[in-house]
């Protein structure tokens, strides 16, 4: 059950009832109303998970398990060595388990066809959310054995902050040390928050079920038959895909962080106008910001780390002149498993790893432009950095393709479609230039409103009305009514729901 | 929190929903402004809608226009004792609301046939079964030189047709009645309507196949006298009246990985409905190669717009346009 879901609504709205029913007869008792909050919001989230398949309510308890147990025994392990060993294995243990559900097959596969046999591949089900929430578990972890946050003794916490509901489905990866102190704080369901969560959420909505999910009518059916489109097609669908992934994931987020929110619960932002990036390493400060800061976190620093340490046992001279490449290599790393964590398939590793070799080749050429035009590189003008905007936009739609194809072949052939004269069926697809628009509004006014607070970077913001004013309300309804009326009706799915 | 504050919260909300009721309300008048149904008197069809009504629409294709004297889309009037050429019975594909008016079969048709009157009563929902169940009433009504049934299956359960010889096909009642015809006045609640209802078929959505008649030889048996026996009654209707009966199938399409044009006929059907027409003197008109040589030559599809997926949905301009050119020489050759 999740927001695509029409159970979805009247469930949890009931649910919202029950929490605050709850608040209200325990007004006095905030301990003891607190977890009474908390066991409805568990249990909401083990029926959400449950309704899709009950066995991915197994596999997450197991996981709940495994990290409350692994969290408790590395902080009681007083031993150095203990403690490393136990970290390793928690981690290992639970890459394991998202290795059996998500890789076994594509890794055994790949294997067999190196050797030249045949992998008859097994029938195992892809637990809802799993790279999401095994990604918090083990952030969680080496939190704990870096000693950033004490072990969490409260399993229904554990439980909560692993499998809180308006994740579920497509993350945000949600950080313990933001997200576990909130479960010991009286968190209340107030007015503001459900002033703030519901625009939150009808947004992400708006995002989801009127603009990705009729972009995807239109990307599917070429990315399906692209022999059937003329190039202009090829062209249109392939910018639409890029499109239709920030607001099918956006929106997601925005959901989920909305749906948090009416409950008392923050999660940060997800994305940051990610269109704006000026290049990769700035996309990925803006886009998906909860993987990317995870992976800075837990793969790049501790990789980049161990290079430099290596390094620096080299000569002076070779120092000196691969001074960059622990860093690169990290670069590397990280995006091959970014690629990786997104899917078991050779695209989504390629998808990865250009991006990793764009990220090298672009610090490379800002290492030269500092290096032999330091003024230039300080103060670009303007047109510049909207010419950066824009040659970063184009390189990244490319990029997708490799995302979104099922085959890296196929990719090959999207691309083959592009850069030759092809004649097929033209579809102008009207969706995708309304959604366009849409999205350069929201971008001409957060720069207008960055620029007018003096920021240096454009910074995206959540319209938050004031529901106790006619304005406010009149605003809230419209865009909830064009929702409705607008939104799609149809087989519809959250692509991050597939990670 | 007084009781003050909150009446007074809900007098804001009241407000700003009524506000936002007004703004939603006019931006739906130019988005989905369709008029509602009601009974058909004349019985050619199930039912009409709303009478020299304008309509507009952009959530499939672009349509706008305005209904006739009898509750039909097309723009010709009809009044008693006109001389109907052709008469076209089918389905919202030959209603057409999804395009303009002057781009439909029925327009460029009449276009076609400079010389002849060609009036269209498709309505929505009106299939095959139906269209031979109203096909009497609407003989006797119009008095037709040519009728064009459109249909966009040829796959149909014995039962189905039995129900036309019969005579007991469900009649298809109009959307609205009492206070729900009152509110659907309302474009914004029309289309809240309209998708809570598509909602509701996507929910309730079960693959079920239709059983096959050809599985058995007496299933099969049984089908083709059904057929044989509703091609009779149709065709000696139109005997009776000197009309020229014509079936117009128009196969859905998909596109494959290759990109070649497919189409889901299963041929045995289409041989089946194919031989009932010959042997009872319907004109049977196929589009299945009409339309693979624009999708070859033209690279275009009969179906599907600008703001919908390619190639489903209902007929597009060039899709009416085609149907149209195979129709105007169907009847020159009958001519």
């Amino acid at each position: 059950m999740s927001f695509t879901d029409f159970w979805f609504y009247p469930a949890a709205v009931l649910l919202l009832g029950i929490v605050v029913l709850a608040q209200a007869v325990l007004r006095k008792k905030e301990t003891f109303s607190n977890t009474v909050s908390k066991t409805f919001l568990l249990v909401f989230s083990y029926i959400a998970m449950g309704t899709y398949d009950w066995c991915f309510c197994l596999c997450m308890t197991g996981v709940i398990l495994l990290t409350y147990a692994a969290g408790i025994s590395i902080e009681r392990a007083e031993d150095g060595k203990a403690h490393q060993a136990l970290t390793v294995l928690s981690v290992v243990a639970l890459v394991i388990v998202l290795g059996i559900f998500k890789y076994l097959n594509f890794f055994m596969s790949t294997a067999f066809g190196i050797v030249g046999k045949s992998w008859s591949a097994l029938s195992i089900i892809l637990p809802l959310g799993i790279s999401f929430y095994i990604f918090s578990a083990i952030g969680y972890v080496l939190d704990v054995s870096w000693g950033k946050i004490k072990a969490e003794r409260n399993l229904f916490d554990m439980a909560l902050f692993l499998s809180f509901f308006p994740k579920q489905v497509c993350g945000p990866i949600v950080n313990a040390r933001d997200f576990l102190p909130q479960l010991k704080e009286n968190r209340r369901v107030t007015l503001r928050s459900l002033e703030a969560g519901a625009q939150i959420f009808i947004f992400g909505f708006f995002k989801k079920l009127v603009l990705a999910d009729h972009l995807a009518v239109f990307v599917d059916d070429v990315y399906h038959a692209p022999a059937a489109y003329g190039t202009a097609t090829i062209w249109l669908a392939v910018f639409s895909y890029f499109l239709q992934l920030y607001f099918d994931f956006s929106g997601y987020s925005d959901m989920a962080i909305g749906t948090a929110k009416m409950f008392g619960y923050d999660m940060k932002r997800n994305f940051n106008l990610p269109f704006t990036a000026k290049n990769i390493s700035d996309f990925w400060d803006r886009w998906h910001i909860s993987l990317s800061s995870w992976l800075n976190e837990y793969v790049f620093n501790p990789v980049a780390l161990k290079f430099k340490r290596i390094v620096a046992g080299w000569s002076k001279e070779k120092r000196r002149r691969y001074k960059n490449l622990p860093t690169y290599s990290a670069v590397l790393i990280t995006f091959f498993v970014s690629g990786l964590w997104h899917g078991a398939g050779f695209t989504f590793i390629v998808w990865g790893l250009l991006q990793g070799v764009i990220s090298v080749l672009h610090g490379i050429y800002a290492g030269w432009i500092h290096k032999h035009h330091r003024d230039f590189a300080r103060n670009k003008p303007k047109w510049v950095i909207l010419v950066d905007v824009l040659a970063n936009y184009f390189v990244l739609n490319l990029v997708q393709i490799f995302f979104r194809a099922e085959s890296l072949s196929k990719a090959f052939y999207i691309f083959k479609r592009m850069f030759t004269i092809n004649v097929g069926l033209e579809q102008p697809y009207t969706w995708a230039f309304f959604a366009a628009a849409l999205l350069l509004i929201a971008t001409v006014a957060a720069c207008v409103r960055s620029h007018k607070q003096g920021l240096h970077e454009v910074e995206g913001y959540y319209v938050i009305n004031d529901l106790n004013t006619v304005q406010g309300l009149t605003v809230f309804f419209t865009i909830c009514g064009l929702a409705v009326c607008l939104m799609y009706i149809g087989e519809t799915y959250f692509i991050y729901g597939n990670f | 929190m007084s009781s003050m504050t909150v009446l007074k919260w809900c007098g804001k909300t009241l407000v700003g929903g009524g506000i936002a009721f007004i703004i939603l309300t006019s931006l739906c008048f130019f988005y989905y402004n369709i008029p509602i149904d009601q009974p058909s008197q004349s019985g050619a069809t199930d039912n009409v809608v709303y009478p020299e009504t304008i309509y507009l629409q952009c959530r499939e294709g672009y349509g706008w226009g305005k209904t006739n004297s009898e509750g039909f889309y097309g723009s010709i009037e009809y009044h008693d004792g006109m001389n109907i050429d052709v008469l076209i019975m089918g389905s919202s594909m030959i209603e057409a609301y999804q395009v303009g008016q002057n781009q439909t079969v029925c327009s460029r048709l009449n276009d076609m046939l400079s010389d002849k009157t060609v009036y269209s009563i498709g309505r929505s929902g009106h299939y095959f079964t139906n269209c031979c169940s109203n096909l009497e009433a609407a003989l006797e009504h119009y008095n037709p030189s040519s009728v064009v049934i459109e249909i966009g299956t040829v796959e149909y359960t014995t039962d189905k047709l039995l129900q036309a010889v019969e005579g007991t096909v469900p009649e298809i009642a109009a959307d609205y009645g009492g206070i729900l015809e009152l509110l659907a006045h309302n474009q914004f609640l029309r289309i809240v309507h309209q998708q809570l209802k598509q909602l509701g078929i996507l929910m309730n959505k079960k693959d079920v196949p239709e059983p096959d008649v050809f599985d058995t030889a007496e299933g099969k048996q049984q089908y083709l006298n059904t057929l044989d026996e509703l091609f009779e009654k149709i065709a000696g209707l139109c005997n009776e009246k000197n009309t020229k009966l014509i079936i117009l199938y128009r196969p859905a399409t998909e596109l494959a990985e290759d990109g070649q044009l497919e189409f889901e006929t299963d041929s045995r059907y289409l041989q089946a409905f194919q031989d009932s027409c010959e042997n009872h003197g319907i004109i049977f008109v196929d589009m299945t190669a009409p339309f693979v040589k624009m999708y070859e030559e033209e690279h275009m599809l009969p179906y599907g717009f600008s703001n919908t997926q390619v190639g489903k949905g209902h007929l597009n301009p060039a899709g009416h346009e085609l149907v149209a050119e195979e129709l105007y020489k169907t009847i020159n050759y009958l001519d």
